[in-house]
């Protein structure tokens, strides 16, 4: 009878199982196993996003990755009505405070956000509750370029070494207002504090953001000395690493992608792009991708109030942009993550493109799609175990599993 | 009155001299005794009906000793405890703790804002706290150096003690460089690399360092930092300390606990009592005289354990403030620091009925 996962126990396991035998060293198996059982779970559907959809499927995993999934009831012993891989979130929006950004400079590319993430913090756990397995941390934007981006998991031990799935993966910047919030120029007697400064406004944000890559570019060439930042901005000049801005309003995404055409910056990514659809052949002549902020009763996002259309997932789908959905790490149940993707089918996008959108397309984007994203053998055992259809307002996430473990059981109340 | 007289015909009779301990003046001989119901050690050890001698402002012996002779004896109906000894204080005023200029002063010595007469140092002695830990405001990465202080009588202990490094959301604020975490960190560590003065002798052990970090990412961290450079480092005011046993334990640095007021919720008691029912070493801070036993009575009351908590608020304190030689508890050779107390310092309705400073009446009993 099988019984269901436990990757803790497997970790303590391993010391006390061991049966060392020294002869058997000509193998590579290790004669020190641990206990491995395994669980599958059976759905009316299972979502494998980067193929096709399975009706009346299940997905077994054992040691924390996906080991089947096939036709049939796998012997399991959950049932929900359907499994799409653990969403993944690249804009949840958490993060430790204004005490992760160096604001002694408006641009900081070398700090790191991995280095102020909080594993303790309720928030993630409230995350992975409501399915979100995976989500990107970044610090405030309240600098135009304020560091390096990481991903991380929302569950498992509270330790950033079990949660990090990949440190350092894009560099975070922001266009629009945030960054200039907080300065002011500087009173009639002179500056009196460290935010008497630039920017204050609009031109100001662009004017760091340029000369930032201007000066990366200087120093490429010998012309001047290394400094802190310059590494990181040469790999985004070299299409080393993403460079992903925030830009939310139609002349904030403009001024996003003159930037990356003034530089040749090959990878952009667009977050809370609410007016992409606004710009759409900019956007598709930039090759840019896009984070999509959660759609808004209002229509007016959170990204200084950039209009977020019904259809604007259905029409970057139409243009073939890539676009991911986010949730904002909202507590709402009607913002959250999960729910993203009826929306984007309500406004006319396909479920097809709608699911991908809180999965594979967010793990491409990051170029983590050989770990998280889709439902295939070898893949980290991230699943989420749903009451209905993704796509459909009266579907809720009944279970989650991350790295193998049963986090939300949907068997109990 | 009565004793001082009697005292003046001491030389040769064998008889001790005996006072109530109620009425105890300063005993004016060199050798004194206190018989106490219970005496409290201050290593969670105690023991009943036993005597505590004292000569010339030291403790001679303590046990279930014979009082000698020509003794003034005081006979106290009551539990003697050593003086608490606080591993963190606010005893400097405000103004004086912080000194808001760069946020790295690692030469700034805060016993030179010390002011022995300011009432909360009075009250800290009324509480029967003896010994303190000065530190410096928390604003600071890199506060300054802290000393250790006798509230009675003014004796320094210690005059640089530790060096005092904040990393929390405090010292990364937002009115100067560094205004945030990772900077404040690569900062304390690039000075600890280089190694110069003040930082290079906490790099090699030499200077204790009290690590303030209050959250508990903030804890992990500055722990990790601590033991990257193997610093005797101590984490203060980490009140969730209890609830990240796995992480601290095996690094095994002492935590200088903030203490709980009457109304403290019941995460914070519980994670109180979990850490006293583990191995770390503990201490607590002075921020509030009256309050400053109410942590290890609720955490008491909580599940935690009692002796070790009541270590912590006298010989866990002296062990924090590297003074454990001279106070925190009841043992030969140690300073005559201790408090009379009615009953058992953990019981909320005991009271201090005396508090003696280098075996000198320092508050309470005859006036």
């Amino acid at each position: 009878m099988l019984s269901t996962c436990f990757l803790p126990f497997v970790a303590a396991a391993v010391p006390t199982l061991g049966i060392v035998d020294n002869e058997a060293s000509d193998t590579n198996w290790t004669t020190e196993f641990p206990v491995l059982e395994s669980m599958a779970i059976a759905a009316d559907r299972v979502y494998t996003v980067s193929g096709d959809v399975i009706e009346d499927g299940f997905v077994r995993i054992q040691g924390g990755k996906i080991v089947a999934i096939g036709p049939g009831d796998g012997g399991a012993d959950i049932r929900v009505a359907a499994i799409t891989p653990g969403l993944i979130d690249l804009s949840p929006k958490i993060s430790p405070g204004l005490d992760s950004v160096e604001q002694v400079a408006e641009s900081t590319p070398h700090i790191r956000a991995i280095d102020a993430f909080n594993p303790f913090s309720y928030r993630w756990d409230r995350e992975l509750r409501s399915g979100v397995t995976t989500a990107m941390v970044a610090v405030p934007d309240r600098n135009v370029i304020g560091g390096l981006s990481a991903v991380v998991k929302t569950g498992g031990p509270e330790t950033v070494e079990d949660r990090l799935v990949s440190a350092d993966v894009a560099l975070r910047g922001a266009m629009g207002s945030e960054p200039s919030s907080g300065n002011r120029p500087a009173g009639s007697r002179g500056p009196t504090g460290l935010f008497n400064r630039r920017p204050t406004t609009r031109m100001g944000v662009e004017w760091i953001a340029r000369k930032s890559f201007y000066d990366a570019l200087a120093a490429k060439r010998g012309d001047s000395a290394p400094y802190p930042g310059l590494e990181q901005l040469v790999s985004v000049l070299n299409g080393e690493l993403p460079l992903m801005l925030k830009a939310g309003t139609t002349q904030d995404i403009r001024t996003a992608i003159y930037l990356k055409e003034e530089f040749g910056i090959p990878e952009l990514i667009l977050d809370g792009a609410a007016e992409a659809w606004k710009e759409p052949e900019m956007l598709v002549r930039s090759g840019a991708s896009v984070v999509l902020p959660p759609f808004s009763w209002e229509g007016r996002s959170d990204t200084d109030g950039g209009f977020m259309a019904w259809n604007n997932a259905a029409l970057l789908e139409e243009l073939g942009v890539s676009f991911a959905l986010s949730g904002r790490g909202a507590n709402n149940h009607d913002e959250r993550l999960y729910v993203q993707p009826a929306y984007a089918v309500r406004g006319g996008a396909s479920r097809k493109a709608a699911l991908a959108a809180v999965t594979l397309t967010p793990a491409r984007i990051l170029g983590l799609a050989d770990r998280v994203g889709s439902l295939e053998v070898g893949k980290d055992a991230d699943l989420c175990l749903w009451s209905g259809q993704p796509g459909e307002f009266t579907a809720g996430v009944v279970g989650v599993v991350l790295n193998g473990e049963l986090v939300v059981d949907p068997r109990s109340e | 009155m009565l004793a001082v007289s009697l005292l003046a015909a001491l030389p040769l009779a064998g008889t001790p001299l005996v006072a109530n301990g109620d009425d105890a003046a300063a005993p004016a001989g060199p050798l004194t005794a206190i018989r106490a119901e219970v005496l409290h050690l201050g290593d969670g050890r105690h023991i009943e009906d036993g005597v505590l001698i004292l000569r010339e402002g030291k403790i001679e012996a303590v046990g279930k000793i014979e009082v000698p002779e020509g003794a003034y004896v005081i006979e106290h109906d009551g539990h003697v405890a050593p003086g608490f000894v606080a591993a963190h204080s606010t005893l400097v005023a405000a103004s004086e703790r912080g000194d808001a200029t760069r946020a790295f002063l690692e030469g700034a010595e805060v016993r030179f804002g010390f002011d022995p007469d300011r009432r909360a140092v009075r009250d800290a002695l009324a509480a029967g706290v003896t010994s303190a830990v000065l530190s410096p405001s928390d604003f600071n990465v890199v506060g300054g150096q802290t000393a250790v202080v006798k509230t009675h009588g003014g004796e320094w202990l210690q005059e640089q003690a530790h060096l005092f490094v904040s990393l929390n959301s405090n010292s990364a604020n937002s009115n100067r460089y560094p205004t945030s975490f990772q900077a404040a960190i690569a900062e304390v560590a690039q000075r600890l690399t280089a190694g110069e003065g003040v930082y290079g002798k906490a790099a090699q052990g030499q200077m204790p360092v009290l690590l303030a970090a209050y959250d508990k990412q903030e804890a992990v961290r500055a722990a990790q930092l601590a033991q990257q450079f193997g610093l005797k480092a101590n984490l203060v005011g980490t009140t969730l300390a209890g609830e990240m046993l796995e992480t601290l334990e095996p690094m095994g640095f002492g935590i200088v606990h903030n203490g709980l007021a009457t109304g403290a919720t019941r995460r914070s008691r519980h994670a109180l009592a979990a850490l006293s029912n583990s191995k770390l070493p503990m201490a607590f801070a002075l921020t509030n005289a009256d309050t400053f036993r109410m942590g290890a009575v609720l955490a008491a009351r909580a599940g935690g354990d009692a002796k070790r908590l009541f270590t912590a608020l006298c010989h866990g304190g002296a062990d924090a403030a590297g003074v454990a030689d001279r106070v925190g508890r009841l043992a030969g050779g140690l300073d005559a620091d201790f408090v009379l107390w009615s009953g058992h310092p953990l019981d909320l309705t005991s009271r201090i009925e005396s508090v003696y400073v280098n075996g000198e009446l320092a508050h309470g009993g005859a006036q």
